[in-house]
């Protein structure tokens, strides 16, 4: 900071104003991309049902879920080294099941390929078929890994939530009057507004914002900061044992044994754990005479995210071993990471989430757009520094919303056959996305606005008359059949779309009368009537 | 539903935005009552909230559900009021009519 | 502060190496710190070591707007850097526990 400025040590108002400002802007294009997909995100499940249409499965119990699981992995892999299933509920619908093959003992092979994920009629076992796509996975994991190799991306993902926190922070500390302005917001005064819109969805929500930042840190703290484990631990899996128990990873023996049904033991978990639920089961050494099952508990039952497990022994279905209770550090670490994930909560609250993530992203989104609007001179040319940050803005409030349309447009139609179609889907995004905010570049920036919103609306619009051309579950057919989910997702999408234009009329409207201000400004004098004053 | 503790944080919301000067004299209502029991009526209304969203969502989510559903009723309570700061009254009063009326059968 | 030497080369090399030592610094000292007070704290082994990796952040939050507040760079970073080197030279001296 320059010294020969001014020799007076700023307010501390002052200088978390300027940290805030700066940590702000430089974090905001990528935090408001954060925020937005990670909103979509807590529906991951829905989206995933909503992108493949074919698929409509109907619930049912753990056990039979279970039990069918096991009979197909019987079928395809009865000597792999681990079966990882994760057990459907009302909202994923489908059993997850993943294979981890036996090594090849020969050190010449190549590693066999990892086989992908298969997605099981939890009534039936067969593997269901359905057009390939990420689905709301896709959001989810761009949410923190930013598309970006790991582990770069969520470094990334880390730094900027890292700066969220301290904007939080120095936000707090510099905004004078807080509960005055509380229910201030007045439209079109330029930077007052904008301002007023930022202190609104920030402090209405501030409990939220601070409580998601946080906890999104914590759920990947091993990764971000292990360093207390390096400190006490000379082998990091002490502590691993400590806290979540110890996992069975004995070898296989060869002697084969008959694996035992899993359906009791479920309900011998579900006593233990006073009526919790099983969410993932892993076998291991299935088949074979030290095959054990692992239950992990659901992250639906209570607010600490990370459940209890139970050892049961894949022979004869002994309850060999389980993890240990938390502590109150492993409690308050558990329960965090229930918050930001809010798998606990039910419709009501996860529509609360789900709103309250939109106030956040309108924070960053309004805090960005008063950055530029406040340095603007009228009259004057803006500097490049601005004209950057305006065309970021472009890119990352207008232009994002629009590729994830088209990534849901892309998923309605795309050939069904085409291979790697999941793939070209976020592919799309993306090219969306930068494309549009590319040729945004070269219209005026408050063309640029318009133009994006604009296009960004109609393809939210589009989206449930594309979905009803290219399937049978349009809105009508939905509200006929009682598809809950369809017509929501039909009614969120048309919102969404209204919203957008909503901004993109705005944006208009301010342009139109921007450029007749200044047209009238620039009007050339009459000569006529100069002279004539000048008498 | 259970959306009584976000009806009641709303008409709460409502109340407390009464209190405030400047609202006072942008909806310029003849007689309302003073700043004091406003502010009153409010925190009864917060309290009702939060012993509602307890009840209804258990003592560890409720907390949860009560700071969320706060902040989720303050959001369209404050873009009513830039455009049409009587509504805050008239939504304010809806509001705790249908809460109110919710609660009667359940106890 | 308002950057009236923003074109100085001088005034950008500082504020460079303001940001390395909030950013980079802040972390080894927030990382630094909290594992030191897990390593010599007095309770269980796991308690300490959870306590610590989740009240690091805060420390570091803290410790990146102080970096920036504080308008004397060199108390910024001598003590930023002194808590980073020290704190990991401690632990290095006491080596882990378990």
């Amino acid at each position: 900071m320059s010294k020969a400025a001014s020799n007076e040590t700023p307010g501390v108002r002052q200088s978390m104003a300027w940290i805030h400002g700066w940590l702000g802007l430089l974090a905001g294009w990528i935090l408001f991309a954060m925020f937005l997909t990670g909103t979509a995100s807590y529906f991951r499940p829905e989206i995933t049902r909503w992108m493949q249409p074919e698929i409509d499965l109907h619930p049912v119990t753990a056990a039979t879920a279970a039990d069918t699981a096991v009979a197909h992995l019987q079928k395809v892999a009865p000597t792999a080294e681990q079966w990882f299933i994760t057990l459907p509920d009302a909202r994923t619908t489908a059993t997850r099941i993943f294979i981890r093959e036996r090594p090849n003992p020969d050190p010449n092979a190549k590693p066999a390929p990892r086989r992908p994920e298969r997605r099981l009629d939890p009534a039936t076992g067969e593997e269901v078929t359905a057009r390939d796509t990420r689905g709301g996975e896709h959001f989810y994991r761009f949410h923190f890994q930013l598309q970006i190799p790991h582990p770069w991306g969520r470094w990334l993902a880390g730094l900027c939530a890292m700066a969220m926190l301290a904007a939080i922070i120095s936000g707090v500390i510099t905004h004078k009057r807080i509960f005055v302005d509380f229910f201030t917001l007045r439209w079109s005064k330029g930077q007052r507004s904008w301002l007023d819109a930022h202190n609104v969805s920030a402090v209405i929500a501030l409990p939220f914002h601070a409580m998601i930042t946080y906890t999104g840190l914590i759920t990947l703290v091993a990764m971000y900061m292990p360093w207390p484990i390096q400190a006490n631990y000379k082998d990091p899996a002490t502590f691993e044992t400590a806290v979540f128990g110890a996992e069975p990873d004995a070898e296989a023996s060869g002697r084969l044994a008959a694996l035992t049904p899993v359906a009791p033991l479920i309900a011998k978990a579900s006593e233990e754990w006073a009526g919790g639920r099983p969410a993932t089961m892993v076998v291991r050494n299935p088949n074979d005479a030290t095959a054990t099952v692992t239950l992990y508990q659901s992250a639906k039952d209570r607010l600490n995210a990370r459940g209890r497990s139970i050892v049961f022994s894949g022979v004869d279905g002994r309850r060999l071993s389980a993890s240990p209770p938390p502590d109150p550090a492993a409690e308050t670490s558990g329960v965090m990471l229930g918050l930001h994930m809010g798998s606990f909560a039910g419709p009501v609250l996860r529509l609360t989430y789900f709103l309250l993530g939109l106030a956040g992203t309108a924070m960053v989104g309004t805090g960005l757009m008063l950055w530029t609007v406040k340095r603007k001179r009228p009259g004057a040319a803006p500097f490049f520094g601005i004209r950057l940050a305006e065309r970021l803005n472009v890119g990352a409030i207008a232009c994002l919303p629009a590729g994830m349309a088209a990534f849901l447009l892309a998923n309605r139609l795309l050939p069904v056959t085409l291979p790697a179609r999941g793939d070209v889907e976020v592919s799309i995004m993306f090219w969306t996305w930068f494309g549009l905010a590319a040729l945004a570049c070269v219209r005026p920036i408050r063309r640029a606005w318009t133009e994006t919103l604009a296009i960004a609306a109609v393809a939210f619009l589009a989206l449930p008359l594309v979905n009803a051309l290219t399937t049978d579950r349009g809105l009508i057919r939905s509200v006929v059949s009682g598809d809950w989910l369809f017509v929501a997702f039909d009614l969120a999408m048309l919102a969404t779309g209204a919203l957008l234009g909503f901004g993109a009329w705005r944006a208009a409207q301010i342009s139109s009368r921007s450029a007749r201000k200044r047209r009238a400004a620039e009007r050339p004098v009459n000569p006529l009537r100069e002279a004539a004053d000048a008498h | 539903m259970r959306i009584e503790p976000a009806l009641l944080s709303y008409a709460s919301l409502a109340c407390l935005a009464l209190s405030t000067h400047r609202l006072r004299r942008d909806a310029a209502f003849a007689r309302l009552p003073t700043v004091a029991t406003m502010r009153a009526f409010a925190v009864v209304l917060l309290i009702l909230a939060a012993w509602r969203a307890v009840h209804d969502f258990g003592p560890y989510q409720g907390p949860v559900a009560f700071i969320g559903m706060v902040s989720i009723a303050g959001l369209p309570l404050v873009l009513l009021l830039s455009r049409w700061p009587r509504g805050a009254l008239v939504t304010g009063l809806g509001a705790s009519a249908v809460a109110l009326g919710m609660l009667i059968p359940l106890g | 502060m308002k950057g009236k030497m923003a074109g100085s080369s001088i005034a950008n090399g500082r504020m460079a190496a303001r940001a390395f030592t909030a950013i980079v610094g802040g972390y080894a000292a927030a990382a630094g710190c909290v594992s030191l007070l897990a390593r010599i704290a007095p309770v269980d082994r796991a308690e300490a070591t959870i306590w610590a990796m989740t009240l690091s952040f805060l420390v570091y939050a803290g410790l990146i707007l102080w970096a920036f507040h504080e308008t004397r760079l060199a108390r910024v970073a001598g003590t930023i850097w002194g808590l980073a080197f020290g704190s990991v030279g401690c632990l290095w001296l006491l080596g882990p526990m378990l």
